[in-house]
């Protein structure tokens, strides 16, 4: 495949350094080697300890297939497989829902198994597909959203994804769907007076919900629509008092790890809240807390500032998009980052409601290791292919 | 086409297309900045500024303080013999979180340890972090338990109070509850000395309680208690439970109770209540048993104190033994007429017959002719107006007001008994002044601090009446065995100084006056009468078929006496018995002993 349109007088090692975006693969080295360390620390107390440490690189490893392949194809081919890949995206949104091959764990269907074995949590590269779609449709409108039927049409598109994935359900994916087409609308240049009417409507929305859910639960006599677990994760976030040894007992630990950590941290594999077990699920989505407790603020800010480099070194990669429909990639990408950095941080400090969304490249998880490796062979295909394919 | 021009159409075409985009790149840009910003600030907050707060609470959740508990120190008797001691036990508890297999866990416990499977099960099932599931179990069933590996069922250190002679003292020496902690008798009243100081040992632990291994941390050694020798003599206590429950069984009585004491030092030899109780198992026992009766209960103590009315004329110098009184039937004060236990014709009796005769005309006349003040004065001295500072908790005090509050009939019938109440103790330690030589002493059961010889223990005494009164009160207590009203107390070798006593009780029911056909019968004495080394107190409560102190009582001081002397190794009295002022009422005096005569 030609990376260059024209390449005269350029050596090989020159040709390389322009189709990649050095800054973009030393963060997410940085970060993957970051994710490693904490992970291992995490999952020291554990029983097999060493073996989900070994699990967590090899899912950097495989990471490695879905980036290359990205990286490889030709994006802009992409906008023409939006039919396909709506399909692809509805099937792997439903899959886990077809009997025999769905995995049910802690109230949602989220994983697909086959004969017992544990494959992938479908939501996860789906994330990706629907950053893919929804570019091809809104560089449809050439960067102006200025009539309430495009907008329309494009939060229609969001809000079947959002359905298709409250099957399972899984409330915090489909709040990245939120996020990404966010991120996308505003660099496809939706009217910013649209912005404000949609974020009047979500707030009144959840308070909406879950007023009516709560309604819906009585009269049915039992649990319909929202989880009971979900709506008290979201209740225990505007009432953190309201039960501290149940849903609120995450977030106490969580704090606790965090605030304990003080500037300097307790060191790596120290922290009490970490090894004596008081903080759940702490390589997966608290990895934030035992990074907190055990390297402190110090820690913490390097993470942010990783992120932070990231994040721009994506900004730039947009705006050198040689079209719309790869910078919309890309804001989608950074729309799914920001959205699960801010998240996943803000739960474990206690500014966000507690959902189950993995920290990009740090927390236990292949799935969503992949995937967010998959987003970097995105970026990287818009960047080589920035003056053209 | 160079690099440079190529880079600079890529540019302008990167801009050019939809004209707000870099604008919106901005806003994309700020939004990252204030989404940072806003996590900087909140990680500011809580690891710089609230941080330390936070470690704090983990080191909270993370740390328990436990408490090792001493060994609490023994007691023994005078002979150095075990009375009480503390042998090591465990404590089994679960972290129910942690039990995996409830059921066969609760089977195996309840084979074990013996009890309830279900009651088990419940305790393991149960929503707590931490439940004990029996304490104080001893070590081999313990360890039995340890050897199955049962999952969340852990051990702790502890002892276990065990008293070897089971009921022998039971009333004195109390018990202990399931910390260690003295609930009642000597346990209590020492429980600062037995109970020692317990250590602190700091174990972290993960959420729900279950011990971290290796994470514990010795903060302080516990101090162990320290030993307690009671002047306890464990035959003579095993000997006075012994009679006192014959009696109590042979006279059908409520209850009763027996008072051995050294008259000069105060110690106690013995002190015996009935109904007994074992206290290696005292929670099942009825807490009537517990009562140590001498100290805690109070009587009206009837004729006994005819001792102190007279030992008082004579300390006064109104009159002296050979005193002559014309003694008519019945004599009335203040409005009451006084009768004699046994009705009689009037008679001419001297002051010693008075007391052997247990008269109680006779006994209101000497306290007609010391007056109210005096007779209260004295009273007060023999301690019947205070505690006697035993080191018991609990202890009682008699009722006996001052002489302004007496009515007009008070002073025909306190100076033979009636109108006042003290404790057996009380009685025992007024009787103990005559029986020393005239020191008021403080009775007690502390004999020694072993593990402390450097403390010295020093129990406050006082002298309240002359050696000659006394001597001469000895006397005239001799005569109520020899030739009185006690001759039932009389023991082969050794003269015998002493007092029935027969009491009425005062009615329960909240009407002034006395029950019918209920009385307290009583013997109180020392011997040998002129060298005395022990002083007994025996009193019968409701005994049924005889009231009288020298038929009830009598013969059971005389058993205990009797073992007393020989124990104790105490030389026979030299055949000369105190000289009887006059021969001629031997008969009389036999007379009245054979009624069992006294008030």
């Amino acid at each position: 495949m030609r990376l260059h349109t024209a390449a005269i007088d350029k050596s090989r090692t020159r040709r390389f350094l322009d189709a990649v975006n050095i800054p973009l693969l030393v963060w997410t080295v940085a970060l993957l080697v970051y994710g490693s360390i904490m992970v291992t620390s995490a999952t020291s107390g554990m029983a097999g300890a060493s073996a989900l440490a070994r699990r967590h690189v090899v899912g950097i490893a495989v990471g490695l297939v879905p980036l290359g392949v990205a990286w490889l194809i030709d994006y802009t081919k992409l906008k023409h497989w939006s039919g396909p890949l709506m399909i692809l995206f509805a099937l792997l949104l439903v899959s886990p829902r077809i009997p025999g091959l769905g995995d049910t764990a802690k109230g949602a269907t989220s994983w697909l198994q086959i004969f017992g074995v544990r494959l992938f949590q479908p939501s996860e590269p789906a994330k990706l597909v629907f950053i893919v779609i929804m570019a091809a449709l809104i560089s449809e409108y050439e960067g102006k959203i200025d009539t309430p039927r495009d907008a329309a049409r494009v939060l229609g598109y969001l809000a079947a994804a959002v359905v298709l994935i409250m099957l399972q359900p899984d409330l915090g994916t489909g709040l990245v769907f939120v996020g990404i087409t966010a991120a996308m609308l505003l660099v496809g240049g939706m009217k910013g007076r649209y912005f404000a009417v949609l974020a009047l409507v979500a707030a009144l929305g959840v308070v909406g919900v879950l007023g009516i859910d709560s309604t819906l639960d009585r009269m049915a006599g039992h649990d319909v629509a929202l989880k009971d677990y979900q709506k008290d994760r979201l209740l225990v976030f505007i009432d953190p008092g309201r039960d501290p040894a149940g849903a609120g007992y995450n977030l106490a630990q969580s704090k606790i790890a965090i605030g304990s950590g003080g500037v300097s941290g307790t060191g790596l594999g120290s922290g009490t809240q970490s090894n004596l077990h008081f903080l759940p699920e702490r390589h997966t989505d608290f990895i934030f807390a035992v990074l907190g407790e055990e390297l402190g603020f110090t820690g913490a800010v390097v993470l942010l500032g990783l992120y932070l480099a990231l994040l721009v070194t994506s900004l730039a990669i947009a705006t050198s998009s040689r079209d719309l429909y790869g910078a919309l990639i890309v804001a989608g990408v950074m729309g799914m980052w920001l959205f699960q950095i801010l998240e996943n941080i803000g739960m474990t400090v206690g500014i966000m409601p507690i959902t189950g969304i993995p920290l990009p490249f740090m927390s236990f998880g292949s799935s969503a290791m992949v995937t967010n490796m998959g987003a970097v062979g995105l970026l990287l295909s818009v960047w080589s292919r920035r003056y053209g394919t | 086409m160079s690099r440079d021009r190529q880079k600079r159409e890529a540019r302008t075409r990167a801009t050019r297309g939809p004209r707000k985009r870099s604008v919106r790149y901005v806003v994309l840009l700020g939004l990252f900045g204030s989404a940072f910003l806003v996590i900087g600030a909140r990680l500011v907050w809580l690891q710089v500024v609230e941080g330390p707060a936070y470690a704090k609470m983990a080191l909270e959740q993370r740390q328990r303080e436990l408490d090792i508990p001493p060994e609490r120190g023994s007691i023994y008797d005078r002979e150095g013999q075990p009375l009480a001691v503390s042998m090591e036990a465990r404590n089994v508890y679960a972290v129910p979180k942690s039990v995996t297999d409830p059921e066969g866990a609760a089977l195996a416990l309840a084979s074990v340890l013996g009890g309830d499977k279900e009651s088990y099960l419940a305790k393991l099932t149960k929503d707590a972090t931490f439940v004990y599931l029996a304490r104080k179990v001893d070590v081999t069933r313990a360890k039995a338990l340890e050897d199955l590996g049962l999952r969340g069922i852990y051990f702790q250190e502890d002892s276990r109070r065990v008293y070897p002679s089971n009921e022998l003292a039971c009333q004195v020496l109390g018990f202990v509850g399931v910390d260690d902690e003295g609930l009642a008798g000597i346990e209590k009243y020492y429980d600062e000395v037995l109970g020692g100081k317990p250590g602190k040992l700091i174990a972290e632990k993960g959420p729900g309680g279950v011990p971290i291994p290796g994470g514990v941390e010795l903060r302080e050694d516990p101090i162990d208690g320290k030993n307690v020798v009671l002047s306890i003599d464990k035959d003579i206590q095993y000997q006075a439970q012994l009679e006192l429950q014959t009696a109590v069984d042979k006279w059908k009585a409520k209850s009763g109770s027996v008072i051995v004491m050294d008259p000069d030092t105060g110690e106690i030899l013995a002190m015996a209540s009935t109904p007994v109780f074992n206290p290696n198992g005292f929670s099942s026992a009825d807490p009537v048993s517990f009562r140590n009766r001498p100290v805690v209960d109070t009587y009206e103590p009837g004729s006994t104190v005819k001792s102190f009315t007279a030992a008082a004329v004579i300390e006064e110098g109104l009159f002296d033994p050979a005193s002559m009184f014309r003694l008519p039937p019945t004599i009335k004060v203040g409005g009451r007429t006084i009768h004699e236990a046994h009705d009689r014709g009037t008679v001419e009796w001297s002051l010693a017959q008075i007391v052997t005769n247990s008269s109680n005309i006779g006994s209101v006349k000497l306290g007609l002719a010391l007056g109210e003040k005096r007779l209260y004065e004295y009273f007060s001295k023999f301690g019947l107006t205070e505690k006697t500072g035993v080191d018991f908790p609990g202890e009682a005090k008699g009722w006996l007001p001052a002489p302004e509050k007496w009515s007009a009939s008070s002073i025909g019938n306190i100076p033979f008994g009636q109108g006042i109440s003290v404790t057996p103790l009380q009685l025992a330690r007024g009787l103990a002044v005559i029986a020393n030589g005239g020191n008021l002493v403080t009775p007690h059961f502390l004999h020694s601090l072993p593990d402390e010889p450097s403390q010295k223990i020093a129990w406050d005494t006082k002298n309240v009446l002359s050696a000659e009164t006394a001597a001469t009160m000895r006397e005239v207590l001799a005569e109520v065995v020899t030739e009185g009203t006690g001759a039932g107390a009389k023991v082969r070798g050794y003269t015998v100084a002493g007092k029935t006593g027969t009491a009425q009780k005062a009615r329960t029911d909240g009407v002034a006056g006395y029950a019918k056909g209920k009385y307290v019968a009583s013997f109180s004495g020392f011997l040998p009468a002129e060298d005395p080394k022990v002083l007994i107190v025996v009193t019968i409560d409701e005994p049924k078929g005889s009231i009288y102190g020298g038929v009830v009582a009598a013969p059971t001081f005389s058993k205990i006496a009797s073992f007393c002397m020989s124990h104790l190794q105490v030389p026979p009295s030299s055949g000369k018995l105190p000289a009887s002022t006059d021969g001629s009422r031997t008969a009389g005096t036999a007379a009245q002993a054979l009624q069992g005569g006294d008030d």
